[in-house]
């Protein structure tokens, strides 16, 4: 479990988190979700202790994890570039780890064999692909057999196999009773896996809440619908409170009706539909909505208060690109 | 703030391992196979006992046949001639110690070390005791057999010294320790800046170049207390059995370069503990 309260970090007059908190609950998978840049990695760091916050405090199970007396068991981390010496095996970097709490030898060759590195166990880490090189990390980061483990970015450089599984295994260690924090850049990719998410841009909070409430929040759902009788259908719908946006293709977007309450309609009315379909936001739109809605008010509040600092106001330009793209 | 928040509105119970908990016992064992699991390592580790080894019988050779006439061997400090082999070592093991922490940072190994470890003063402190206990077992071994080797090459023009004879044994091991105090420097200098190439030269310099510089001080601004005192030149009369008097004595001089010593290394230790990695 991780608690963050009010993280706030700055890299020299580069504010890269500002007041953040969310929550990563046990038996969940919480995707932490943002454009590349807005602070996904350095949040991560401060988690696990390697950044320390300018202000605010994150909790590892209660207490900050710099101050952890079992660590390898209290957090599991992947962080985004390979965390190995390049000089030495992936056994030998895993036996290291192990040795500092006392794990077993039997417990080094488990995680080997299930992140699929017994083939290249003995050879030097520096030579592996990015691929192997993420499955190394995961094997560190279910070595001490954890209850909270966080992924940075995990299906990077993964083969598609290697992405199934690294989905299922996410799930899994929820299901055990784990608290999962996984990054991505790519919303399809935690539409898939998150149950819960924690959404930043800028290295700012701007959604915190379930995966299904953030997309119906953002966008609201319509449904599109199709009839011959077009005048009958406007009439029905109108009657029932819904409001109508002609497609352009001779379809309408219904908003505000439910496709059960409109096919009822119709029916009742003896309109006869020919396309009745429930248009849902795809985490990818609603994403796109609420990061440009942040950045215009982020440049409205630090344009004229900006004016002093010649710096800030040639920093933003190249931020917004970042995250539009 | 509490952890009983989050089991409650999840309905999930939090999953609860066996606590793993880390010991300086563990840092050690961990430490000791990082060490000789990467070669470059190995192969410094065996360039300095080449080094200490091979100068112990090469240069008595050289001397041997300077040997020649009367009044050849007054001043011959038989000892040191067998030992110079421990100056070039020096060099080699003080890269020793910045490699075996820098690299940790320029590949970034230094975060898995940190996130298995995270309060990290034990890391360095394991690091310092694991290449201490190397350098003084390996190099000690290196430093008596360059002694024995040495001595038996001067034997031939009558010019050796044995173990027993006075002050022998205490330059021997003055050397030993010179070589370990070295490298834990580097240590302490290798995680104070991070960086190999430049904690290296910075090291090469202060124990080469700058005790060369430190010559040219005038009396007047102080040169001769400065050049005693300074850390290269320490252990001048702890590593022979003539003494210099223009250098600290033996026991006062080891004191002072243990001093030098720590200094760097909890320099390096706090910058480890504090700085983000």
């Amino acid at each position: 479990m991780i608690e963050a309260v009010g993280l706030r970090k700055v890299y020299g007059s580069k504010v890269a988190v500002e007041d953040l908190s969310f929550t990563v609950r046990p038996g969940i998978v919480t995707g932490f979700l943002g454009p590349n840049g807005s602070g996904k990695s350095t949040t991560m760091r401060m988690v696990v202790g390697l950044d320390r916050p300018t202000a605010g405090q994150v909790l590892v199970d209660g207490e900050p994890f710099a101050q952890a007396t079992a660590p390898l068991s209290t957090l599991g981390a992947l962080l985004d570039a390979k965390a190995v010496h390049t000089g030495r095996s992936a056994f030998r970097h895993l036996q290291a780890m192990a040795a500092t709490a006392g794990i077993p030898r039997s417990r080094v060759d488990e995680v080997v064999d299930l992140v699929g590195l017994r083939e290249v166990a003995r050879k030097r880490a520096g030579g592996f692909s990015l691929g192997m090189g993420q499955r190394l990390g995961i094997a560190s980061a279910l070595l001490g057999d954890p209850s909270t483990v966080m992924f940075d970015e995990p299906v990077n450089g993964l083969d598609p196999d290697g992405i199934l599984w690294i989905r299922h295994l996410m799930k899994d260690l929820a299901r055990e009773g784990r608290a999962v924090f996984v990054s991505s850049h790519l919303m399809s990719e935690m539409a898939l896996t998150a149950e819960h998410l924690v959404v930043i841009g800028r290295g700012r909070l701007i959604a915190d809440e379930t995966v299904q409430s953030f997309i119906d929040r953002v966008h609201p759902r319509g449904v599109t619908v199709r009839s011959p009788q077009v005048q009958e259908l406007q009439d029905v719908v109108r009657g029932a409170g819904g409001t109508l946006t002609p497609t352009g293709d001779g379809g309408f977007e219904v908003v505000g009706l439910t496709a059960e309450v409109i096919g009822d309609a119709a029916l009742r009315a003896g309109v006869a539909l020919h396309e009745l379909t429930t248009v849902r936001a795809s985490l990818e739109e609603a994403f796109m909505e609420l990061t440009a809605g942040s950045l215009e008010y982020q440049a409205h509040s630090t344009g004229p208060g900006a004016a002093p600092s010649a710096r800030t106001s040639t920093q933003l330009p190249r931020a917004e690109e970042e995250v539009a793209r | 703030m509490s952890a009983t928040t989050g089991p409650a509105t999840t309905g999930t119970t939090q999953y609860v391992p066996a606590q793993r908990r880390v010991t300086f016992g563990g840092l050690l064992r961990s430490e000791w196979i990082k060490f000789w699991s990467v070669r470059s390592v190995v192969i410094t580790m065996a360039a300095a006992f080449a080094a200490v080894v091979g100068f112990g019988v090469l240069l008595p050779f050289a001397v041997g046949t300077q040997l020649q006439g009367p009044g050849a061997r007054e001043g011959l400090d038989a000892t040191s001639v067998s030992l110079q082999g421990a100056a070039p070592a020096s060099l080699v093991v003080a890269a020793l110690g910045v490699i075996v922490i820098a690299g940790e940072f320029s590949t970034g190994m230094i975060r898995t070390s940190f996130v298995s470890a995270p309060r990290r003063l034990g890391v360095v402190v394991a690091k310092a005791v694991v290449l201490a206990v190397t350098v003084a077992v390996v190099l000690g071994v290196a430093v008596f057999l360059a002694f024995f080797l040495g001595q038996a090459v001067l034997d031939r023009n009558d010019a050796g010294v044995s173990i027993g004879d006075p002050g022998v044994l205490r330059a021997v091991l003055g050397n030993i320790a010179m070589l370990v105090g070295v490298a834990v420097a580097g240590l302490g200098l290798g995680a104070l800046m991070r960086n190999s190439a430049g904690a290296i030269c910075t090291i090469l310099g202060a124990l080469f170049v700058l005790p060369l510089l430190l010559r040219a001080l005038p009396e007047s601004w102080g040169g001769p207390t400065i050049r005693e005192y300074y850390f290269a030149n320490t252990t001048n009369n702890a590593i022979t059995v003539l003494q210099n008097p223009e250098y600290l004595g033996i026991g006062a001089g080891l004191v002072v370069f243990v001093v030098w010593v720590l200094v760097l290394l909890g320099a390096g230790a706090l910058s480890a503990k504090t700085r983000d990695v």
